[in-house]
């Protein structure tokens, strides 16, 4: 009887590999497929902008929009990572704010090593991430979007009251270094992102960790069972969307030279933009970390245009918002298409 | 995966037409004409528009470009440093600009300094220590405040209960008119129920009055950083039909025409067309190398039922 059963769950187990064999290959095509078409948009929308504003296409001009583009990389990250779990993450807006103002606190008024406020100022991001994720693991509220937008409220209200709501400026030329300086005609900034990006990538493809993210997104339950550490998994990708919140926090602060308890807002409505452009799916499972990226170059390429063309800002946000659906719609249409294929 | 390419680029061409159609113009040409570059906290509200309105009227007197530029909300800090560099790209003669958080525009401004821009503060000003602008144009807030309460304090009569509604936090102006009028409560021997933020935000000051008029209906005179939130605030004054006199600040047309419909007592009005007005033609004056005063006070005007349908018809 013993044996019988195990033959057959050894069996259902071998099944079960080929069809995860067989959606692997087909996401895979699906992937390189947007990956492609997500690029030439990002080519084809410079290509018009050059067209339409002189002052485009200059090295000044695109040394500006990488700079612009990188807070909301870097804190694009955390966002795709949550997604990606078919999760969200609401409060990373909120957790820049209050990481940078501990580290005005911490590196400004106390006056601490530089280093030592930067390592600090990070840690209390990742330690909100983390808080995040066991909202979600230990407490099990239902969806992290409750969780979440709990924490932007807590996080938001404790940047408030930490200094009264007053900025802090002043901060240390090494601190401000990764934000403002430039190493060669290269924004400190736009090297971070793409060291981010590329230890990211090297993450989700070459480890098991990075693969089980991959899997939990794609379906929790059939995870659980061939023995992925679910939760472990949930709190390691909240507690880095935490810390990626506090790194692009860290950009910030350089980029402005100082902390503002308003800094964030809304910063994760960009995010989520950057991470669905970039042809993550809401549903969870699929989406690339470089493909990101391009999502967010795609916001900051239009904002910058439209900036140089004149154009109201409140159409600039009607923009956005129609690459935002027409991205999701693309998704459903892959989809429907991946599924047809089957 | 044609398909799916086409569709992505139709996207994407789309998205950027948009916004340039919506708008019904593309780049100009290049006129040769000296351009000024003009960047507010946001565009999108009255009291920006006018500032803009002003902005123009001298750039068409003197025969300008202008460059307008703003972010849709005033929180939209890091957006509108962005503005500022994508403004500095096109090379104006001058900038003139109002930081919505004044110490996170340091960097730019300084970089400005470098391009040799020279820089117009209106509305505004950077912090004390900061150094490389031309000129600061705007109102005393404080003065502004300060009048306003004043005039309540007068109309009054006697000793009151004041309740004071601040803009958001960390707002230098905002802040600074609450102050003013919490002063000028103070040394008529009025008693502050109650100092809260109401975030420049109609809607938020509604709550914040409603919130407090459920500890207290004994008030007398309200005092508000904007106009917008005394609007508010009267609105659930008058749900309670508690009788208190409400001021704003700004001047702005809906407060005005409230003050004729008997609603708001009066409005401590600024003057941002002048802003506007006095920030080109100083930039215009700075960028041809010409000396400007740092500090240029555009005014204040105290407006009741008195005077309102004047400054109305002033607008329209």
């Amino acid at each position: 009887m013993k044996k019988n059963e195990n033959t057959e769950i050894r069996t259902g187990d071998v099944v079960q590999d080929t069809k995860a064999g067989e959606v692997k290959e087909k996401e895979k095509k699906v992937k390189r497929r947007g990956s492609l078409g997500i690029i030439l948009s990002l080519i084809v929308l410079c290509i018009i902008m050059t067209i339409l504003s002189p002052r485009f296409l200059t090295v000044a001009n695109l040394t500006n929009v990488l700079s612009q583009a990188t807070v909301s990389a870097i804190i694009s990250v955390g966002e795709f990572l949550a997604i990606l779990t078919a999760g969200i993450d609401l409060s990373i807006g909120s957790i820049l704010a209050i990481s940078i103002m501990m580290l005005g606190i911490f590196a400004v008024n106390m006056q601490m090593n530089p280093i030592l406020a930067i390592m600090l100022a990070l840690a209390v991001g990742t330690l909100i991430g983390l808080f995040n994720g066991l909202l979600l693991t230990k407490l099990r509220l239902p969806h992290p979007f409750i969780s979440t937008m709990g924490t932007k409220m807590i996080a938001r209200g404790l940047a408030l009251a930490v200094t009264a709501a007053q900025p802090i400026s002043g901060f240390a030329g090494s601190i401000q270094f990764l934000g403002s300086k430039s190493i060669g005609p290269v924004p400190a900034s736009v090297l971070v992102v793409v060291v981010v990006y590329g230890i990211m990538f090297l993450f989700m493809k070459r480890t098991a960790t990075g693969r089980h993210i991959y899997a939990v997104g794609g379906n929790v339950e059939a995870s659980r069972l061939s023995g992925i550490n679910v939760n472990k998994v949930l709190l390691i990708v909240y507690s880095l969307s935490g810390f990626f919140a506090a790194l692009a926090g860290l950009l910030l602060v350089g980029r402005v030279n100082a902390a503002y308890p308003l800094a964030g807002v809304d910063y994760e409505t960009d995010a989520i933009a950057g991470v669905i452009i970039g042809g993550a799916s809401f549903s969870g499972g699929v989406g690339k970390i470089v493909n990101t990226v391009i999502g967010v170059l795609i916001i900051a390429v239009l904002r910058n245009g439209l900036n140089l063309l004149n154009v109201d800002s409140a159409f600039q946000t009607v923009a956005i918002g129609v690459v935002i659906i027409l991205a999701v719609y693309l998704d459903v249409v892959r989809q429907k298409s991946s599924v047809i294929h089957k | 995966m044609k398909k799916t390419i086409v569709l992505l680029m139709v996207l994407v061409l789309i998205a950027s037409q948009v916004a340039l159609f919506a708008q019904g113009r593309g780049e100009t040409a290049d006129s040769g004409k000296m351009k000024v570059a003009v960047v507010l906290k946001t565009l999108s509200s009255e009291y920006w528009q006018r500032v803009v309105n002003g902005a123009e009227e001298a750039a068409a007197k003197y025969d300008v470009e202008l460059i307008k530029l703003g972010p849709p909300t005033e929180d939209a800090v890091e957006q509108q440093i962005n503005m500022v560099q994508d403004a500095l790209t096109a090379n104006p003669g001058a900038l003139v600009f109002s930081p919505s958080q004044p110490p996170t525009a340091v960097n730019v401004l300084n970089a400005a300094k470098q391009q040799g821009i020279p820089v117009i503060l209106v509305d505004t000003p950077m912090p004390e220590d900061f150094k490389n602008f031309a000129t600061f144009i705007g109102t005393e807030n404080y003065d502004a405040g300060k009048k306003g309460a004043q005039a309540m304090v007068d109309a009054l009569g006697r000793v009151g209960r004041a309740v004071v509604i601040d803009g958001a936090p960390g707002n230098p102006s905002t802040t600074q008119r609450a102050d003013g009028a919490e002063d000028a409560f103070k040394a008529a021997g009025f008693t502050i129920v109650s100092r809260q933020p109401g975030y420049s935000d109609r809607e938020r000051a509604y709550t914040v009055m409603q919130n407090i008029l459920q500890g207290n209906t004994d008030i007398d005179v309200v005092f508000c950083s904007n106009d917008e939130m005394a609007l508010g605030a009267l609105r659930a004054l008058e749900q309670v039909g508690v009788k208190a006199m409400v001021l704003g600040t700004d001047g702005n047309k809906s407060a005005l025409e409230s003050i004729l419909a008997d609603g708001l007592f009066g409005t401590a009005a600024q003057k941002p067309e002048m802003m506007g007005y006095l920030g080109v033609e100083n930039a215009i004056k700075a960028a041809n190398g010409e000396t400007i005063n740092i500090r240029i006070d555009s005014g204040v005007d105290i407006i009741t039922k008195a005077n309102a349908q004047a400054a109305l018809d002033n607008l329209n």
